[in-house]
């Protein structure tokens, strides 16, 4: 009787722990992201911002948003119940979106979130927990991608690290539609900056004039600019830092007027920067911000390799 | 029949028991569930971001390439940077960097 017994939980357990590595599997199998560049280089440029996702509830409406603002075509990354919807300019992969449920509380919100290249994620983590930023999701291998990580700045700025297994993209001038620059916003430029330098080695460049309220501090590395460390504007209402990247626009006022006929909103109206060109800032539908960014290349002295 | 009954629910019961187990150890990610630090709704970030207001001096862009790193007073205009920052400033001889020029290659 008793060894009857013992067979029946046994047999029970047995199904059990079959049934819950299914289920646990279906839940946990790993996205198939693509590789950062095709065809794989050895080139790594650590401090440049190689990649960004966009988190949204919505993502059918995100791609008909973004579509119609950039030109952007996609391709569906599916696994398991998971979404994710790989953003192309011209057969280039430039981005991801990531669905996901809308957020409970109004203390979050969309956003898009920004990978910069590092060597080692785990030397990148070690280092920023050492000088006051937080870990926010610990490190994860995506077979194709390489190894990322999301951190939070001791400002509270959310950024990811991403150690590409196929190297980094090259530097090349973003074209219209393409990520064109990005930039810090937050509540100390100067311990902020200090924090990214430990991490990415960045050359500091101060870039104040005479004219600004503000201090506005340079990120460079392999002698090109990477980003901009802004204070945030003074303003009495509730701020908090962030990262904000730019798409390259041709126009960006009528990019702005296009991103209200879309559905989107516009922050901060465009108007004139220091490099002459127009910038402005937009949310998509779901609230994501991202900015605009005109850019002559009439300069360009390079030649393409 | 009860018996076979009382197997089938005692097997659903283990197999939830174990998949719960299961996922409170699956590791965070874009399938992850267990975000630290609050992230439990996924990666959305804290809200609170305000625009709308920034000032005509409010400058975001990276400078041209023919922007001489002399122009910019830096570190020379008291009350709005640091004279003993807390990062390491760029050397001075280090020209002030804007973005490649060079465009994308064509795929042949």
């Amino acid at each position: 009787m008793a060894q009857t017994r013992s067979r029946r939980h046994l047999t029970i357990w047995g199904f059990a722990a079959i049934a819950s590595t299914w289920t646990a599997a279906a839940v946990a199998a790993p996205l198939e992201l693509p590789p950062l560049v095709q065809p794989a280089t050895p080139d790594r440029l650590p401090g440049k911002v190689v990649w960004v996702d966009l988190v949204t509830p919505d993502l059918e409406g995100a791609k008909s948003f973004y579509s119609g603002l950039f030109g952007w075509t996609f391709r569906d990354v599916r696994s398991g119940e998971k979404d994710f919807v790989l953003a192309m300019l011209d057969g280039h992969p430039i981005a991801g979106l990531v669905q996901r449920a809308e957020p409970k509380h109004k203390s979050k919100q969309p956003a898009w979130l920004t990978f910069i290249s590092v060597r080692d994620v785990a030397e990148a983590e070690r280092v920023a927990v050492a000088k006051g930023g937080k870990v926010l999701a610990t490190s994860r291998e995506y077979p194709q991608r390489g190894r990322q990580e999301i951190l939070a700045d001791p400002q509270g700025a959310v950024f990811a690290v991403l150690q590409s297994s196929s190297g980094d993209p090259a530097d090349v001038l973003a074209e219209p539609g393409d990520w064109i620059w990005s930039s810090l916003i937050t509540s100390d430029t100067n311990a902020g900056s200090a924090f990214y330098q430990a991490i990415f080695d960045y050359d500091v460049f101060d870039i104040t004039t005479s004219g600004d309220e503000r201090q506005h501090l340079l990120l460079a590395t392999d002698g090109y600019a990477r980003a901009t460390a802004n204070n945030l504007p003074s303003h009495p209402g509730r701020r908090r830092p962030h990262w904000l990247n730019f798409v390259r626009v041709v126009g960006a006022k009528d990019t702005a007027a296009k991103v209200v006929s879309l559905g989107g909103r516009v922050l901060v109206a465009p108007h004139p920067d220091r490099n002459g060109g127009m910038v402005a800032v937009a949310a998509d539908p779901s609230g994501a911000p991202f900015g605009l960014m005109e850019w002559s290349d009439t300069e360009s002295k390079e030649v393409s390799k | 029949m009860r018996a076979t009954l009382r197997l089938m629910s005692k097997i659903v019961l283990a197999a939830a028991s174990l998949a719960v187990m299961a996922g409170c150890v699956a590791t965070p990610g874009y399938g992850g569930s267990s975000i630290e630090v609050g992230y439990s709704v996924g990666f959305y970030e804290p809200a609170g971001y305000v625009y709308g207001d920034w000032p005509s001096s409010y400058h975001v862009a990276p400078p041209r390439p023919d922007h001489d790193r002399n122009a910019y007073v830096g570190a020379s205009h008291p009350g709005r940077s640091p004279s003993r920052p807390a990062y390491r400033p760029a050397p001075p001889s280090r020209q002030l960097p804007s973005l490649p020029n060079r465009p994308r290659p064509r795929p042949h």
